[in-house]
């Protein structure tokens, strides 16, 4: 439904041509009757005013707004008749492709038929809502039946409406395209939406990056090399989700840690860690004194969710040099390690001012498991009022 | 400069002043308009791409919590909690703070939640109230339900104390009795996830008026256009001010109100620029104070808004309500304004010092006390001679188009984009509501903001008492947590 908006029917004028100019007549005779009407009213308020350029122009103005209201009220009407219509159209041609695809899948149809049965030639409206259903059957992720459907989307020749979209001045239609494309694997188009790639556009720049991923399945990721905006977080979601969601190669990330654009570094870095690729952890290590405090923290992250346990000593030597959510990062890590040997590192940190600090040192240390927890239990005994208070939360199951 | 010479100088002044403060406010509203139409095009076509749904599964979407704050809201405090659980997110709290309500509000929540009291240290970031206690569900449906009890003191020390308890990235600070949409979450979070070169510290969305609407099971099943005439009248008011004012102010980058019904805020900004002051209209100083703090720490920022109604509320359906609620706006209002008014026209503070703040001093303060004084001024003139009936009437023709006319377009702009009044003649009620609004919404408002004027000079710095009707539950719908209740 989506699509509803951009696309304009295409009505069979002939008929309403022929009346045209009556049609016309009618229309001018009643705007000339209007305007004399409203003369006649402003003329009849001047009367009644002094005339000066004050009066006039507040007379003026009330005509504007005026006759805008009188244009305003039949658009809201005709806008809430023509979104109706549209709908029930959209949804009865859609149920009626749907069927005649389906026909077709089970055999019983071929695709000439289809294209004599149908408005396909004619009518863009008509090849949009077939490129939907298209679409919307190749969900079915049955690799039989999606051969098919792309071998259909290609006999109808809509592929060629799909690259039309794509020479498009707005770029809406140029997402449509990309979409359309990408979705029937027609890789044709491949430099264009390359081309796209750098465009100020966000969503335009999401869309041609998304529809790489699908359309260069052995170098996914080739649009990264040349990633110059800034790629955010956002994008880094879409892209993930398109990863697990589909059959596609991952890439090792760490090809691109030393990446110039941080945005790229830091979704690399959240691409290690999610999908567990360990051998990465070297390469993660070297990024450890990065200038960035954002690409810092997220390779402390990194590096304790790969395990790497040779960091620890890097990161309780720079431990002092950190900013305070880095120093949380740290704390953080060595609790997920659960290494005993640091119980006197993280008991250390218990002296700090921080209420941060000492509640991530805390459950750094209940982590550590019964040591850990007798440990806090001992420290209890002399403790400050909100040290006390931040071990019975931590040693409280409930929260 | 005889006598007659200087009431002629001074009645020319005044000409001047209040026909060009005229045709500057019909300007700028007529600006903002175009402006709001560009944005909300923009927006839809943008959005008509989105999967929210890919943000529920990711590891890398932010974490947020929901704060509740509540007074006496024994009547709804559990219907509204439960609404609550009915958004769409994964990584999420909700923290309702019992801020020394003398009803029963917590003692409701103990008993529909099963709360037990909890050894929760609070890090207080920010300076607080005393807290009584911390509390946790048993229920393992609310988990992440944090109840917080505490002493009175107001709506602001009740949000920070929630903020305090909040250890997630983002906050959304929401009233008691909103009504949230199931995607308001995700669709609040996304222009966070969108930053750029430019920090994003707050995002505000629609909050439409739920009166006459059909609620189940803590959601929006139908809407309607409220049968109270001054609470249809204030959707128009609520559509022309969310839909085509603060969408054109957030693309202008001169937003400076972020709904206290819903928004959400980066807790860290918040917490580093002092968290929400003790003042009336907390919701609008928190955004200005953020942005001055942005802005004097030289960082650069936004403030998104999104335009799909997110949030429904219960709207004043009668007059005393409806009274105080627009005089502690304009008390609010004026605070704000007051306390920041180092940011008037001030370059440094970018669109909100140059673009914002002036355009709220004009014609958010001032307004209602220029109309006021030009209506003083007619009076004034006619009756000594000096202005005829028939300008008079003229003038009032003149200004009630434009409102009718602003108000249509508002209308337009609503079924264009997300025309959620579907039911048939749901458009001509709302019209005709338009047709009576100056004559009745109007002259109300304009009379409790000068209220509000005048108790703010007089040092009144009180929340006041708001009333609420309740909303309409659809017969036979039971809450989750009745039917736990009923199952243990």
């Amino acid at each position: 439904m989506l699509l509803l908006d951009q696309y304009i029917i295409l009505f069979d004028f002939q008929e309403l041509m022929n009346s045209v100019p009556d049609l016309l007549f009618i229309v001018f005779e009643l705007l000339g009757s209007i305007v004399e009407r409203i003369q006649a009213i402003i003329n009849y308020t001047f009367e009644r005013l002094p005339y000066n350029a004050l009066n006039r122009l507040i007379v003026y103005m009330i005509m504007v707004f005026f006759i805008s209201l009188m244009l305003l009220l039949p658009t809201i009407l005709i806008s809430k008749l023509y979104l109706a219509y549209q709908k029930t159209r959209y949804n009865q041609i859609h149920v009626k492709y749907s069927k005649a695809i389906i026909a077709y899948l089970i055999g019983n149809k071929e695709a000439n038929d289809i294209c004599d049965q149908t408005k396909l030639k004619s009518s863009r409206f008509h090849r949009n809502v077939m490129i939907d259903v298209l679409m919307a059957i190749d969900k079915a992720e049955n690799k039989t039946v999606s051969d098919k459907i792309r071998a259909l989307y290609l006999d109808l020749k809509l592929n060629q409406e799909s690259i039309r979209k794509l020479d498009k001045f707005s770029w809406n239609k140029k997402i449509f395209g990309i979409r359309e494309l990408s979705h029937m694997r027609v890789k044709s188009e491949n430099q264009k939406i390359i081309s796209f790639q750098q465009k100020n556009n966000d969503v335009l720049r999401i869309e041609s990056q998304m529809g790489l991923i699908k359309l260069l399945p052995f170098v996914p990721f080739a649009f990264l090399d040349s990633q110059e905006k800034p790629f955010t977080v956002w994008e880094q979601i879409n892209v993930f989700d398109l990863i697990r969601k589909n059959r596609i190669e991952i890439p090792e990330f760490h090809l691109w840690l030393d990446h110039w654009n941080d945005s790229v570094v830091m979704f690399c870095l959240d691409m290690i860690r999610v999908l567990k690729q360990k051998q990465a952890a070297p390469k993660v290590l070297e990024l450890i004194n990065h200038d960035n405090d954002f690409v810092k923290g997220k390779v402390i992250k990194t590096l304790i969710d790969l395990e790497s346990y040779e960091a620890i000593a890097k990161l309780k030597e720079m431990y002092h040099l950190e900013e305070s959510p880095n120093q949380l990062n740290i704390l953080r890590s060595i609790g997920q390690l659960k290494m005993e040997s640091e119980i006197n590192f993280l008991e250390d940190k218990l002296k700090s001012d921080e209420f941060k600090i000492r509640m991530e040192a805390c459950k750094s240390i209940a982590k550590i498991g019964e040591t850990g927890v007798a440990r806090l239990n001992a420290l209890s005994v002399n403790a400050d009022e909100e040290l006390k208070g931040i071990i019975n939360h931590v040693l409280d199951p409930r929260i | 400069m005889n006598y007659d010479e200087l009431i002629r100088f001074i009645s020319y002044f005044l000409d001047k002043v209040f026909i060009s403060y005229a045709f500057l406010l019909i300007f700028s509203y007529t600006a903002l308009s175009i402006v709001s139409g560009i944005a909300l095009n923009y927006y839809l076509k943008k959005n008509s791409f989105v999967d929210y749904s890919v943000i529920l599964d990711s590891p890398l979407a932010p974490s947020v919590s929901v704060l509740v704050p509540a007074f006496n809201e024994a009547k709804t405090i559990v219907d509204n909690v439960e609404s609550i659980y009915t958004i769409h997110y994964n990584n999420f709290d909700v923290i309702v703070v019992n801020d020394g309500s003398t009803d029963t509000t917590f003692k409701e929540l103990q008993k529909a939640f099963k709360l037990e009291r909890v050894n929760f240290a609070v890090n207080h970031e920010i300076e607080t109230k005393e807290v009584r206690g911390v509390y946790k569900s048993k229920l393992e449906t609310y988990s992440n339900l944090i109840v917080v009890d505490k002493e009175n003191g107001g709506k602001a020390d009740a949000l920070n104390v929630a903020i305090n308890v909040s250890d997630k990235d983002l906050f959304m600070a929401i009233d008691a009795d909103s009504i949230l949409e199931p995607d308001a979450v995700l669709k609040l979070v996304k222009p966070f996830l969108e930053r750029t070169d430019r920090r994003v510290i707050a995002a505000g969305g629609v909050v439409r008026i739920a009166n006459s609407c059909v609620i189940e099971n803590g959601r929006i099943a139908e809407v309607c256009v409220p049968k109270n005439l001054l609470a249809r009248m204030q959707v128009l008011e609520y559509t022309r001010s969310f839909l085509m004012g603060r969408m054109a102010w957030a693309k202008l980058d001169g937003l400076i109100i972020i709904s206290g019904a819903m928004g959400m805020f980066e807790r860290e900004v918040v917490v580093q620029s002092g968290g929400y002051a003790h003042t009336i209209g907390e919701d609008m100083e928190l955004v200005v104070r953020i942005r001055r703090y942005m802005s004097e720490q030289r960082e650069k920022y936004k403030i998104e808004y999104v335009p799909d109604p997110l949030c429904w509320t219960e709207a004043p359906s009668d007059v005393s309500t409806f009274g105080r609620q627009r005089s502690r706006w304009t008390r609010g209002t004026i605070e704000t304004l007051t306390d920041h008014s180092k940011i008037f026209f001030s370059p440094r503070y970018g669109a909100m010092g140059m673009l914002g703040y002036p355009f709220w001093f004009l014609f958010e303060w001032l307004a209602p006390l220029v109309e006021v004084l030009g209506i003083i001024y007619a009076i004034i003139l006619y009756f000594t001679g000096n202005l005829s009936l028939n300008f008079i009437l003229i003038t009032f023709l003149f200004v009630y188009t434009f409102a009718l006319f602003f108000t249509t377009w508002a209308i337009l702009y609503e079924e264009l984009t997300f025309h959620r009044y579907e039911k048939k003649g749901d458009v001509f009620r709302l019209w005709i509501a338009a047709l009576l609004e100056p004559f009745i919404l109007h002259p109300i408002s304009l009379f409790f903001s000068i209220k509000g004027n005048i108790q703010y000079a007089r040092g009144n710095r009180k929340w006041g008492k708001m009333e609420r009707k309740g909303f309409k539950h659809k017969q036979g719908s039971k809450s989750k947590v009745q039917l736990l209740a009923k199952k243990n």
